[in-house]
């Protein structure tokens, strides 16, 4: 029996490398450094619910499920025979567990409590109890808030806790032992994964795998990661910075595709608890300074991989409202020079928090500076990184004293895309996001929205949260952007998602 | 040998006599000159404002206008060029002289008494450890990115280099027989040290100094392109060539005049460092 | 024998300056881990507990002194955002950076020795000129420039060598030697610009000596001569300057693994400073120093093998 081997051991292993934009170094994958925990949650983990193409709820882990006549107990079965990667069986009490741990995130802290109770039937039932009716169903399989199913005793580790190894029951296992954060993390197939019997459909679906491996490789200088892409050392990078695209464009076998149709929205944000910014006056001012098209030009240069989007909430969303008029389209200096006056504007030092370690960002914060220079505005750009950033921004002190006036962001288009995800939009000060906006009027718009199950009545809500923010501006949106994605041609079939998926595709 | 103003003035003649025999060091001299005056002079020279940015510029290849072509925020890269020359020598000057400075006052006390000796000599060691660009990067976590913290980021660990050398040279000075006459004639310890260890001092340390001005000028570039260095909104070469590396596939020139630039000065200050060492090495002077 | 007990023992407070200093550099940075492991919508309260769930919120000297007491008894501690044990990181990361700088110092000191002597002994021929403006030049260029260019010549025009990544030896040793000839070259060439001044001038400076006259008056061959005799004496001061030098090869070691993707310390640091993961970031500078301190301590004690005359 010498000749007889296994195909299997005679093929070559296929193992996909992929330059991601950041590291990961955590691996709950409900941390919120970066995207990567998540999209690594999408690997290891299976979740409850997904979203197929046409925006809908499909079943993952879920088989069936169904609603109480009131409208607020849903019972869920889970298909049977799924197993962790440890080999223990997936059973109701995990799953339970598991949309508990999901409902602790702050995303959700305006509906978690009301969720009365999640109560396990048998091994492959569970239910939960809701006191309002709403579409809870909606949060917990949205791509940007999914609920990954996990061991119970791993699920009941408090969110604000991590927890310290993966063993979920997705397609890909994680390997621990060979993970080297700050440069690559390991993924190998799961051989014992059953996928679902209906056709892989955006993020629903049978997640088929036809690699033995994906690799993560970080790599720090992206111009390394473009070099790699084009030798073939690498065979995807997932997000190409805009100053890349025209090089990898014309290389050869590379193609360069846009995956996530949502894009990302950019904002300009002011701290609207401190002056000059505290005057409404002022930030219609700034408003005025503001030509989308020269920042998007700028910082992302090639028109197909941004859009002019003059509305509060991202433009691919049904929701959004753009702004009559040429507002955001075309800069009015004389109006913008007019309300300074008007606000009262004395001089006041504006301070513009620029984090250097993200190109566009850093760039937005330049155009920012000239703009608001022109109309004569005394600016201070304040160089910081990342990890600066985000403890300068939650300072509330004057902008002379250690605080802050303005900085730029860029959120992804599907957390941003209702009035109630929209962090920017939270209008109650104490709940707000960074730059604390104080609307009662608004706040409660975005409140009777959220439990408004009448789409004509939404809408109608929708317009009038958006009028008022026009006069309010809480923040100035600066437009849409898309990642360019770009990977060697023998690689297809890469599903359209926002969140990479490395099941369906194959390598040649 | 007593005397400051002999020595200097002899030093200026060799001076003279090494750039006749040494071609290379006069034409570094003409290049850090020209660099010197440019960068005094940016404001006048620079055809554009180096910071302006426009839409209807953007990465244009070098033209008449734009001799040098500009960048991904339609900046002229000759203007940023240009005033880039103002931070990398302010950069590379203020690092020469904090370091020396201090490096200097604490060599000079640790050759001249033993205790302090003892205790600095600890801390310096210590400081060598780390490695010099490590240091740095920490000293800017700390204080966030301003021209003051690169260049205090860099001179630091450059002190200890300063040291040793000012000390070995304190401690040969020392035992010689005119200070030692110094001493028996009643002068004190800041007399000796003024009066006679610096000024015979002064040779190595300079021409030290020219080399970590040289060094100062890189690191800076290198912090840069580690984009923890000058603040990103101000052209230094660093950042010019740290912004530029991300277009050498579509757009070349952001990268090359900037390193060229970069290159040259570096190259102009360490071959000046050279012939400075020729002229004031006495031992060199002979050989040659 | 005293003298080397002693010099084993003047490590320990160099050390603990280095301890004093890296950590007291980390606690002043702004920037805070706990803001950065938090989401975005965190309340103070919540990044308050994830503070005090990784011990943030003592006072620093007692944070000093827990750490100072676990790095005695070997424990650097754990990442406070992959968790894992900072010994392990930089387990994984010490063979790539190894690697880099042996092949380094092997291609400086390869080229800069043997062309420094040259140089030497040719003084003031247009090989002397020749040598020593390319040394000049080694050490006015940005390693990174030099880096890419590099890759640009070796790995797009001629096709010979990987644009990046680091193949560990137990890949192989052609993968292995693939991955870091690009880096140790470009890192290299930059020590062996400076080393090759330093040979030039050192054997200058015997080559003027009294026996090395009386060598060639015994009639001895003058390459004989450089190599017995000069080379010997002028080890010394060479073998310093290449233990000095270390420090400042690490820093290039930063940049080129930057340049080349290289899972290297050098990388690791920048990462840590980049997230505030202090404990990493102590640990490994520490680590650095110490390894620093011991490779200069074993110069020191081998000049004893190049002249039995000096004492530590």
């Amino acid at each position: 029996m010498v000749i007889s081997q296994p195909s299997s051991s005679l093929s070559q292993e296929k193992t996909l490398r992929v330059s991601m934009l950041y590291d990961l170094n955590l691996i709950d994958p409900y941390a919120q450094t970066g995207y990567l925990p998540r999209y690594l949650g999408f690997m290891a983990y299976d979740t409850l619910f997904s979203i197929n193409s046409k925006g809908d709820i499909a079943p993952q882990v879920a088989d069936s499920w169904s609603l109480s006549p009131d409208k607020l107990v849903h019972t869920i079965k889970i298909r049977s025979g799924l197993k962790f990667h440890d080999g223990s069986p997936v059973t109701a009490a995990d799953v339970a567990a598991s949309v508990k741990r999901a409902l602790q995130r702050n995303r959700f802290v305006h509906f978690a409590s009301l969720v009365t109770s999640v109560d396990v039937v048998d091994d492959q039932t569970f239910s939960f109890t809701l006191s309002r009716e709403f579409k809870i169903l909606d949060y917990l399989a949205n791509i940007h808030t999914p609920t990954f199913i996990m061991p119970k005793a791993d699920a009941e580790t408090p969110i604000t806790q991590s927890i310290s190894k993966v063993n979920g029951s997705g397609p890909f296992i994680f390997r621990h032992d060979l993970w080297k954060p700050g440069s690559r993390a390991i993924f190998d197939k799961n051989p014992d994964y059953a996928p679902r019997s209906e056709a892989p459909d955006f993020m629903s679906g049978g997640k088929h795998v036809n690699v033995d491996r994906v690799e993560w490789v970080y790599i720090a200088d992206k111009r390394t990661a473009v070099s790699a892409l084009k030798k073939g050392e690498i065979d995807w990078i997932v997000s190409v910075q805009p100053e890349y695209i025209a090089d990898l464009k014309k290389s050869e076998g590379v193609e360069v595709a846009v995956f996530d149709d949502s894009g990302f929205d950019a904002v300009l944000r002011m701290n609207m608890t401190q002056p000059p910014f505290d005057n409404v006056k002022i930030r219609q001012a700034v408003m005025a300074t503001v030509d989308q098209e020269e920042y998007l030009g700028l910082a992302i240069g090639d028109p197909e991989y941004y859009k002019v989007c003059a509305s509060y909430l991202v433009c691919r969303s049904p929701w959004a409202v753009e702004m009559p008029g040429t507002t955001l389209r075309k800069k009015d200096l004389p109006l913008a020079r007019k309300l300074l006056k008007e606000g009262g504007y004395k001089g006041e030092k504006i301070v513009i928090l620029d984090a250097q370690d993200i190109p566009s960002i850093h760039q937005y914060a330049l155009i920012t500076a000239q703009n608001l220079r022109s109309i004569g505005m005394n600016v201070e750009v304040r160089p910081t990184d990342q990890a600066t950033l985000l403890t300068s921004r939650a300072r509330r002190t004057p902008p002379t004293e250690g605080g802050w006036s303005i900085f730029h962001a860029a959120s992804a288009g599907l957390t941003v895309d209702t009035i109630v995800k929209n962090h920017y939009l939270w209008m109650n000060p104490q709940r707000a996001f960074f730059g604390w906006p104080d609307n009662p009027e608004m706040e409660k718009l975005r409140i009777d929205f959220s439990f408004a199950t009448d789409d004509k009545v939404a809408h109608e809500i929708n317009r009038k949260f958006h009028e008022l923010a026009w006069a309010y501006v809480p923040h100035i949106p600066i437009g849409n952007t898309f990642e360019a994605s770009a990977y060697r041609t023998n690689i297809k079939g890469i599903i359209k998602s926002e969140v990479p998926t490395f099941w369906n595709l194959t390598k040649d | 040998m007593t005397s400051f103003a002999p020595a200097l003035l002899g030093a200026a003649r060799s001076l003279a006599a090494t750039i006749r025999r040494h071609p290379s060091s006069a034409i570094a001299a003409a290049i850090v000159a020209v660099l010197v005056l440019a960068a005094l002079l940016a404001d006048y020279i620079a055809p554009h404002d180096p910071m302006a940015i426009s839409g209807r510029q953007r990465l244009r290849p070098p033209s008449e206008a734009n001799p040098m072509g500009t960048d991904n925020l339609g900046r002229d890269v000759l203007s940023r060029v240009i005033h880039g020359a103002q931070i990398s020598l302010l950069v590379g000057i203020s690092v020469a002289a904090v370091s020396t400075v201090v490096g200097s006052a604490i060599g000079v006390l640790a050759g001249y008494s033993r205790y302090v000796d003892l205790v600095v000599m600890r801390i310096m060691d210590g400081l060598m450890a780390i490695p010099g660009i490590l240091l740095a990067i920490a000293f800017l976590a700390m204080f966030g990115s301003s021209v003051t913290s690169v260049i205090i980021a860099i001179s630091v660990p450059d002190i200890p280099r300063v040291v040793r050398l000012v000390r070995s040279v304190v401690l040969s000075l020392r035992e010689l027989l005119y200070v030692e006459s110094a001493r028996a004639m009643g002068a004190g310890p800041m007399r000796i040290i003024m009066r006679h260890i610096l000024p015979n001092a002064a040779a190595p340390i300079l021409v030290q100094a020219s080399f970590l001005c040289a060094s100062a000028i890189l690191a800076e570039a290198s912090l840069g392109f580690l984009g923890l260095g000058t603040p990103s909104e101000i052209p230094s070469w660093g950042n010019i060539i740290a912004e530029g590396r991300s277009f050498i596939g579509s757009a070349p020139w952001l990268l090359f005049f900037p390193a060229l630039a970069l290159t040259v000065a570096v190259l102009a200050v360490n071959v000046l460092g050279d012939g400075l060492r020729d002229a004031l090495d006495p031992r060199f002077r002979r050989r040659i | 024998m005293n003298s080397v007990v002693y010099r084993v023992l003047s490590i320990v407070p160099i050390c603990f300056v280095v301890a004093v200093v890296v950590f007291s550099l980390m606690q002043m940075a702004p920037g805070d881990p706990a803001a950065m492991m938090s989401d975005d919508f965190a309340s103070e309260e919540q990044i308050e507990q994830v503070r005090r769930d990784l011990g943030l919120d003592e006072p620093v000297i007692v944070q000093f002194s827990l750490w100072l007491g676990r790095v005695l008894t070997g424990d650097f501690g754990t990442s406070l955002f992959s968790k894992i044990p900072v010994t392990t990181l930089i387990m994984q990361r010490l063979e790539p950076t190894i690697s880099l700088a042996a092949g380094a110092m092997l291609v400086a000191i390869a080229t800069a020795i043997p062309l420094g002597a040259l140089a030497a002994v040719m003084s003031h021929s247009w090989v002397d000129r020749l040598v020593m403006t390319i040394a000049v030049l080694g050490f006015s260029l940005p390693s990174f420039v030099l880096g890419y260019g590099g890759v640009w010549l070796f790995s797009f025009k001629l096709d010979w060598l990987p644009v990046q990544g680091y193949a560990s030896l137990g890949s192989g040793f052609g993968p292995w030697l693939k991955s870091i000839l690009l880096p140790s070259l470009t890192l290299g060439l930059i020590s062996a610009a400076f080393l090759a001044r330093v040979t030039r001038a050192t054997v200058l400076e015997v080559l003027s000596e009294d026996y090395v006259r009386t060598g060639h008056a015994k009639g001895l061959a003058p390459r004989t001569v450089i190599v017995l005799h000069v080379l010997k004496n002028a080890a010394i001061p060479i073998v310093t300057v290449i233990g000095t030098s270390i420090a400042g090869l690490l820093s290039g070691v930063v940049i080129v693994e930057s340049v080349f993707a290289i899972p290297g310390i050098g990388s690791l640091v920048i990462d840590s400073v980049l997230k505030r993961d202090y404990p990493v970031i102590q640990g490994v500078i520490l680590f650095l120093s110490i390894g620093y301190v011991v490779v200069n301590l074993s110069i020191d004690l081998s000049y004893r093998l190049f002249d039995p005359r000096i004492e530590g």
